[in-house]
Formats: structure tokens, C-alpha cells, sequence
């Protein structure tokens, strides 16, 4: 059956071969239009393609600035963290409650602990003076001396730090200050604790 | 430009290489679907859906050896032409009505001229059947796994297309003659 099947194929074939060119020559196809069709759809496809890696990529990238900003919010959350475990810490410890409220955290950012940056400062540029609107704590203090306590013996009411450097033309910018040691940490041991309290 | 830097060129989806390819072998395919499906207009969307199909594929193919591309491309209209067949619903076929051809029945020594129009007086089912074992060369198996059915019933259209080009053949009065005799 199957040596039958394969001359019955053979045979087919063979015939086909021959009788094929005068066949198909009645029979009409346009090459040109069926190639038009084509052209216009893998066209699409391709307009697709490019349109979905696009918009993939525009994805891509709004998740990449999002996630970036996500981390630099986390990381401007960090150290006002540290401010107000700072600010527990020592209303713990001295039982000071008032004057040791910390409002606008936000805006207080901490380097290594020492030092500390505030933007909310209003400045009088022609005394260069400075005037901090919130209560802010430091723990220890760095040699490094950029803004200085200028009402050294005042403890509890509003500081005023004078600036010994210039003060940056810039609306919004930030001061790298220390607050002398001037008065008792209320903090056990005299460590070295600074208070800040404005009227603003 | 040869067969392997076509291949190249329509792997990187250039434009001109798929002209030269669609130039080279869509005559032939169009063949092959005007077999399947007996109208010009349906073969020629059948040949651009097929080529488009293997545009967007063509990163899947790898050339083996001279004809690997013709095979390739060939399945795959083959497939678009089957695909056509049964979105349209033109064939049913049915395992109840199994016929196997005797031997005695078949001429397998048959001679005919005008080939092609027989097949395409043939039902859907004998000529897709008849088409895909006589002349693409598939088993039983394999097309029974293509359309879904069972070798039975395979075997049961061939056989049943078989009779029916035995019939034209004797109704028209096609020539008949022994190959045997033929070849003496």
C-alpha cells in the first residue's frame, strides 16, 4: 500500500509539475496589490513596536525619577527622624517640655548629627542677622564655625545667631551653624546641649 | 543576492531584502493557496497574511541548508491556508462515515491530464487532505494532529478523494492508462 501510495504521489506531483505554468496562467494574481497589503501592515506592526518600546521607555524612566525622588524623600525623612528622636530624647531627660518643641521639622535637616542646616531663617541683610523660626537642638558641636549664638547667655527666650560669613543672596538657602557652649545642657553630665527658641 | 543574506537582511527587517524575498516566492505561494482554497482573491489575502506572518517571524527561523527557507515559508501558508479553511467552516469532516479505499478500488497507476482542475472540483475536505499527503508529503499522523482529527479519519478522506479523481477521470474520460505499460 504504501510503495502504491508513494508511485499514486509521484504520479501527482509529476503531472502537476507539467500541467502547473498553463494553469495558473488563467488564473490571475496580483503580485503588486497583495505586496501593498503586506508593506502597509508590517508597516503598522513596526509603527506599533515603536510606539509600545516608547511608551515602555517613557515607563520605565517616570518609574526611575519617581523611585529617585521616593529615595530623596526618604532620605530628607531621615535626619528629621533623628531630629525628633532627638527632641524626645531630651524632653525625657530634662523634663523641659515648652521650650524644647521642635514645629517645623521639614525643614530642619541634620548632617552627621553636629551640624545642622535650617531653611525657614529669616535674615536682616543690612545687620547680618539672622532669626530662626523654631526650637532646634544640637547634640555636640563641631569645631567648625559658620554662624555663631550671638546672645550667649540667654536661655531660654529668642536667639539670634549673627553670621560672621556673608549672608547668600538666595531666597531659600542654608546656614551651617554652632551654637556655643554657653549654659548647662539640662541633660545629665553636662553635655553639651544647645536650645534655640525664636519669637517668629 | 543570495539565499543567506536574504535571510540576513529580512532577520533585521529590511524593507528591500523582504521585496526581493516576496519576489522570489510569491508566485509559488500563491500556488499553494490557490490549491487550498480554489479563488484567486482569497489566495492572494491568504499569501499577504502568510507573508506577513513570516516577516514578523523571522527571527525564529534558522537556515539550515539550501530549500530550509522555501520549506519554512511554505508551512506557514499551509497553516494560513488550513486557518482560512476552518475560520470560513468549509470542511467537516466526520468519523463516522470512515472509508478506507481498497486496493483493488484504487488505481494507483492512474495517468490524468488537467490535474489541477480536478482537485479543484473536489470537496474542501478530500482536497485539503489530498493536499497535504499527496503533495506537501505529510503523514497521517501529522495531519490528523494539524486538523485536529483522527488518523482514521484521514486515511478515510484520502481514500475517498482518491475515488472521487477516479470518478472525474472516468465521468470526463480522462485518459486512463496503465504507467506500467507506459514506461515499457
Amino acid at each position: 500500500m504504501d510503495m502504491k501510495n508513494e508511485t499514486f504521489k509521484q504520479i501527482i506531483n509529476n503531472q502537476m509539475l507539467t500541467e502547473e505554468e498553463s494553469f495558473f496562467s488563467d488564473i490571475e494574481f496580483d503580485k503588486n496589490l497583495t505586496w501593498k497589503k503586506i508593506e502597509k501592515s508590517v508597516g503598522k506592526k513596526n509603527n506599533y513596536k515603536t510606539v509600545i518600546y516608547s511608551l515602555a521607555a517613557v515607563i520605565i524612566l517616570l518609574l526611575g525619577i519617581s523611585g529617585l525622588l521616593f529615595v530623596n524623600i526618604q532620605n530628607q525623612n531621615l535626619p528629621t527622624k533623628q531630629v525628633s528622636q532627638n527632641v524626645i530624647f531630651l524632653k525625657k531627660k530634662s523634663g523641659i517640655h515648652s521650650n524644647f518643641i521642635l514645629k517645623t521639622i521639614d525643614t530642619v535637616e541634620i548632617i552627621k548629627i553636629k551640624n545642622v542646616y535650617i531653611e525657614n531663617i529669616f535674615r536682616d541683610t543690612i545687620n547680618n542677622y539672622i532669626t530662626i523660626s523654631d526650637t532646634v537642638f544640637v547634640k555636640e558641636f563641631n569645631d567648625e564655625i559658620i554662624a555663631e549664638n550671638d546672645s550667649k547667655n540667654t536661655v531660654n527666650e529668642n536667639y539670634t545667631l549673627h553670621i560672621s560669613n556673608e549672608i547668600p543672596e538666595k531666597k531659600k538657602f542654608k546656614i551651617k551653624f554652632r551654637f556655643g557652649n554657653n549654659f548647662e545642657s539640662p541633660i545629665e553630665n553636662q553635655q553639651s546641649f544647645v536650645s534655640l527658641r525664636t519669637n517668629l | 543576492m543570495d539565499e543567506i543574506e536574504i535571510v540576513k537582511g529580512c532577520k533585521k527587517q529590511n524593507r528591500v531584502t523582504q521585496k526581493l524575498l516576496y519576489e522570489l516566492y510569491a508566485k509559488s505561494m500563491f500556488r499553494i493557496c490557490y490549491r487550498y482554497v480554489i479563488n484567486n482573491f482569497d489566495a492572494e489575502d491568504i499569501v499577504a497574511d502568510g507573508f506577513i506572518k513570516i516577516f514578523s517571524n523571522f527571527d525564529k527561523f534558522e537556515y539550515r541548508a539550501k530549500g530550509s527557507l522555501e520549506a519554512w515559508m511554505k508551512k506557514i501558508v499551509v497553516n494560513e491556508c488550513l486557518l482560512f479553511l476552518k475560520r470560513r467552516q468549509r470542511i467537516n469532516y466526520t468519523d463516522a462515515d470512515l472509508y478506507i479505499l481498497d486496493d483493488t478500488e484504487a488505481d494507483e497507476n492512474l495517468y490524468c491530464t488537467d490535474i489541477f482542475k480536478i482537485i479543484a472540483q473536489m470537496p474542501d475536505g478530500y482536497r485539503t487532505i489530498f493536499n497535504l499527503y499527496i503533495i506537501e508529503g505529510y503523514s497521517h499522523k501529522e495531519i490528523s494532529e494539524i486538523l485536529n482529527i483522527s488518523i482514521q479519519t484521514s486515511k478515510s478522506q484520502l481514500s475517498r478523494a482518491k475515488k472521487h479523481l477516479k470518478n472525474i477521470i472516468t465521468v470526463n474520460g480522462y485518459e486512463e492508462r496503465n504507467i506500467q505499460t507506459n514506461n515499457k
